[in-house]
């Protein structure tokens, strides 16, 4: 890294992004992600790589004249698996609450005019492949290194997460074991606040093994956010009745069940 | 003068035509000139119909056989409209019957092999299935046979009866599938600290899934080797890529942490107690000629 201030990495801002035609910079960094650009005549070039990992290439864009940039948070484009800090069982009848930081991904768009497209998001940590689902049928997710915890993080989020507050309701007759569980991203928006960025309120009821879960979505911060601002609406409008595979257990897609 | 008028006059004059009545003649002419497009549309229907509720395949293979029975109806009606007598078609059709009965046994026993294959759905269009040793994709499924391309583009056609009785593997039929690497470690290396680094390696590849969870098992004590199976799992789409990319990741991490993937090791000996074998590599100038004893 040279000691030039200009290829300093400085912290990711949502909003319009300043991007000259200089090679040495700017570099942003979000979480462990380092975006590089520059704007040569009627192109964008970019360069992302993450700490300890492979060194980026550049990808090019055609971006004519006139054209303006900017960035605006996501969130991963699939569901994400969640362990809690410590499993613990959830008697029938019985409520949680649990705090899920969610990384968030970079969107990068360009405004030609009145049109906006988006170009490319870009993840603020490396997320890890998962499957959600049997060995026949099931969904392709990521799996996050951070723990959903019982109690709300101290200090201000970091600005590379969402902080998304997830209510778990035992509906069923039998004791629920919470071990690890999935967090549907599709239906969620973003709330800006003093603390950091917030999703909205997931509420999930737990009817039974068979039954998958009926999830609920608040559409608001939650009442310990302190005052909000919407940042960013959910890519799907929740829908009425919203059933899916919510908890799963340790161990049952282990590898070796035909061994 | 309308078309109604005129057919009327054609059946109250009713002339002929050699021995056929004129009107005979008109009302066959009118089965084959509306029963033909009726046939086609029929069939494009059922075809369409078929492919949306039940797949290409069967869509298909029922707008072909709606097309073939209609065209015998329409044949069959127009000529018992024209005055010939269907009898001794039958009883030619019969004996011809029985001598392509015998000739078509297998053609026969392949269409049939065919719907049962249409039934079952052991694979569909696109997927990638091994049928006696013959891997490729599978280009359609058709009343006499299924089509495959090779992964080499070689194109295979096998008949539905060799399906019907060989076992068919599909490969693309799950989302997911499992790499199993095997893996030999000289003896020297203590297995637990070889499988936490393999399943390190797993955990940094970002085509290998989370879950199910990689798996090293101690597979046994090799003649050479300490013997492992390294499994991993994937989406289909990444099987080939990160088979590739795992046993890749596998060498330089056993270079870098200097875990040996030994040769096949032979020891010789004379007798029983005895030690091995002495050897000298001869043919350097530091060396002495090995002459054999006199």
């Amino acid at each position: 890294m040279s000691d030039d201030p200009s290829t300093e990495p400085r912290p990711l801002e949502w909003g319009t992004a300043t991007i000259g035609p200089d090679e040495s910079g700017p570099v942003w960094h979000f979480g462990s992600l380092r975006l590089s650009a520059h704007r040569p005549d009627t192109e964008i070039l970019l360069k992302s790589e993450h700490e300890g990992g492979e060194i980026g290439e550049w990808v090019r864009w055609h971006a004519p004249q006139g054209a303006t940039f900017s960035f605006r948070p996501e969130l991963p484009d699939r569901p994400i698996i969640v362990a809690p800090e410590r499993p613990y069982r959830l008697p029938p009848r019985g409520e949680s609450l649990v705090f899920v930081g969610i990384p968030l991904f970079a969107r990068l768009s360009m405004t030609i005019g009145a049109t906006t497209q988006d170009l490319a998001d870009y993840a603020s940590i490396v997320l890890s492949d998962t499957w959600w689902g049997t060995f026949v049928e099931g969904e392709l997710a990521y799996w996050v290194e951070t723990r959903a915890r019982r109690h709300r993080p101290e200090g201000r989020i970091p600005p590379h997460m969402a902080l998304c507050p997830f209510r778990l309701v035992n509906n069923s007759s039998q004791a629920l074991p919470i071990e690890r569980f999935a967090v549907r991203l599709d239906y969620l928006s973003l709330f800006e606040t003093d603390q950091g960025i917030w999703t909205d309120e997931v509420h999930v009821h737990y009817k039974g093994a068979d039954e998958g879960s009926e999830i609920h979505h608040t559409g608001k911060a939650h009442g310990a956010a302190g005052t909000s601002r919407r940042l960013a609406s959910s890519r799907k409008p929740p829908p009425k009745g919203l059933r899916a595979k919510t908890f799963g257990r340790l161990r049952a897609l282990a590898g070796a069940e035909d061994r | 003068m309308n078309i109604t008028a005129l057919l009327f006059q054609i059946e109250s004059a009713n002339p002929t035509l050699g021995s056929i009545e004129m009107s005979s003649l008109v009302r066959a002419a009118a089965m084959v000139v509306l029963g033909i497009p009726v046939v086609f549309a029929l069939s494009r229907w059922v075809r369409r119909f078929g492919t949306a509720r039940l797949g290409a395949q069967v869509g298909l293979v029922s707008g072909k056989l709606v097309f073939y029975a209609g065209l015998v109806t329409v044949t069959v009606t127009t000529m018992i409209e024209l005055g010939f007598s269907l009898t001794p078609l039958l009883g030619a059709a019969g004996v011809l019957g029985i001598a392509l009965g015998f000739a078509s046994q297998t053609s026969v026993s392949n269409i049939i092999a065919g719907l049962f294959v249409l039934a079952e759905r052991p694979f569909v269009v696109d997927d990638l299935i091994e049928v006696d040793a013959i891997r490729g994709r599978v280009l359609s499924v058709d009343t006499m046979s299924v089509k495959l391309r090779t992964l080499d583009n070689r194109f295979v056609r096998i008949p539905n009866e060799t399906l019907i009785k060989s076992v068919v593997i599909n490969l693309t039929r799950f989302p997911i599938r499992r790499i199993e690497v095997r893996i030999g470690v000289a003896y020297k290396e203590d297995p637990e600290h070889v499988r936490s680094v393999l399943l390190d390696i797993a955990q940094a590849n970002p085509m290998a899934l989370m879950e199910p969870e990689p798996l090293v098992i101690f597979e046994g004590f090799g003649e050479s080797s300490l013997d492992l199976l390294f499994a991993v799992w994937t989406t289909q789409e990444n099987w080939l890529l990160l088979k590739n990319s795992i046993q890749e990741d596998v060498w330089k991490r056993f270079e870098a942490e200097g875990i040996e993937i030994p040769f096949p090791h032979r020891s010789l000996y004379v007798g029983s107690e005895s030690e091995a074998f002495p050897i000298r590599i001869v043919g350097d100038a530091s060396s002495e000629d090995v002459r054999p004893a006199d």
